[in-house]
């Protein structure tokens, strides 16, 4: 694909302004998106000024389905209890102070577990690839790989649902001191691999023209 | 017979079974507001280290559940 074009596509897309960007296919201003080709006001940390940002990728929404599906049956929980009447021996004000303790650790685990989806982000930019990984409360892993140390790139997409919605695996092997960086479940594998490949011709043509940063 | 009285204890509002109840929610509560707390410093550590223009309402979620949490500290107190 890429020997048909002279440049990258991806090239000459980092030189367009925000207005036109809009204008690209896959790109959008929705800080919610699980696929945003060159975002605009994205930065993130150890990125380089002259970096710029090509792909914004999270998990595919549709992912997000059994822990909406658990917040709904604990939000539904309290009415099950109250027409039962199980804990009918409580005093009333114990019981409404538990009611509230409980639809509170609903929201928390409502607000977890989307934290946990909105920032656990792939990012490729034009010099490296990075796997930003939030484990639990405190923990960090932010995994980065230069793009000329990228040996090999396979795309994974396998199952019903993976297939029906669109996503799957990206498995990049690199040179680098972590040998395996994984973009997991996200949408439109194949267009990110495909800008995997743009900007990895492109990286060599820099190499070759001496324009390295 | 430890069962009824505990049950008696709980309907009547007063004794030993109430009283640890009392304790057992508010120590929950307490421990729970430490976690709060841990979410807002989490907040923040995320959004340093990914801006994507959400930044704004998620801290504003996060500290609003904070003080809710200490809120509800507050409702137990006046409750029980």
């Amino acid at each position: 694909m890429t020997s048909r074009r002279s440049t990258p596509n991806v090239t000459k897309h980092k030189k367009l302004s925000p207005e036109l960007k809009k204008k690209l296919k896959g790109h959008t201003s929705n800080p919610l998106t699980s696929f945003c080709y060159m975002p605009n006001h994205t930065n993130f940390i150890g990125a380089d000024k002259e970096e710029k940002i090509v792909l914004l990728l999270r998990k595919h929404p549709i992912t997000n389905l059994p822990w909406i599906i658990t917040a709904i049956i604990m939000f539904a929980l309290p009415l099950v209890f109250i027409s039962l009447s199980p804990l009918n021996f409580l005093p009333q004000n114990i019981l409404l102070v538990m009611l509230i303790f409980w639809y509170m650790m609903g929201f928390v685990y409502i607000f977890e577990q989307f934290l946990s989806w909105f920032f656990n982000v792939n990012i490729i930019t034009d010099e490296r690839i990075f796997d930003v990984d939030f484990y639990n409360l405190v923990y960090r892993e932010i995994t980065d790989a230069s793009l000329d140390h990228i040996e090999d790139v396979t795309v994974t997409v396998g199952s019903v649902i993976r297939t029906i919605f669109g996503y799957g695996d990206i498995t990049i092997q690199t040179a680098a001191q972590i040998p395996q960086i994984e973009f997991i479940a996200i949408p439109n594998p194949d267009k990110v691999a495909e800008v995997l490949r743009e900007l990895r011709v492109e990286e060599e043509i820099e190499k070759l023209e001496g324009r390295v940063r | 017979m430890i069962g009824s009285n505990l049950m008696e204890s709980f309907e009547s509002g007063q004794g030993f079974g109430y009283a640890f109840l009392e304790i057992a929610v508010l120590s929950a509560i307490l421990i729970y507001i430490v976690f709060a707390f841990v979410i807002v410093k989490q907040v923040g550590k995320m959004t340093e280290t990914l801006e994507v223009g959400f930044e704004a309402p998620l801290r504003f979620l996060a500290l609003l559940h904070f003080v809710l949490s200490v809120g509800l500290l507050f409702v137990a107190l006046v409750l029980l």
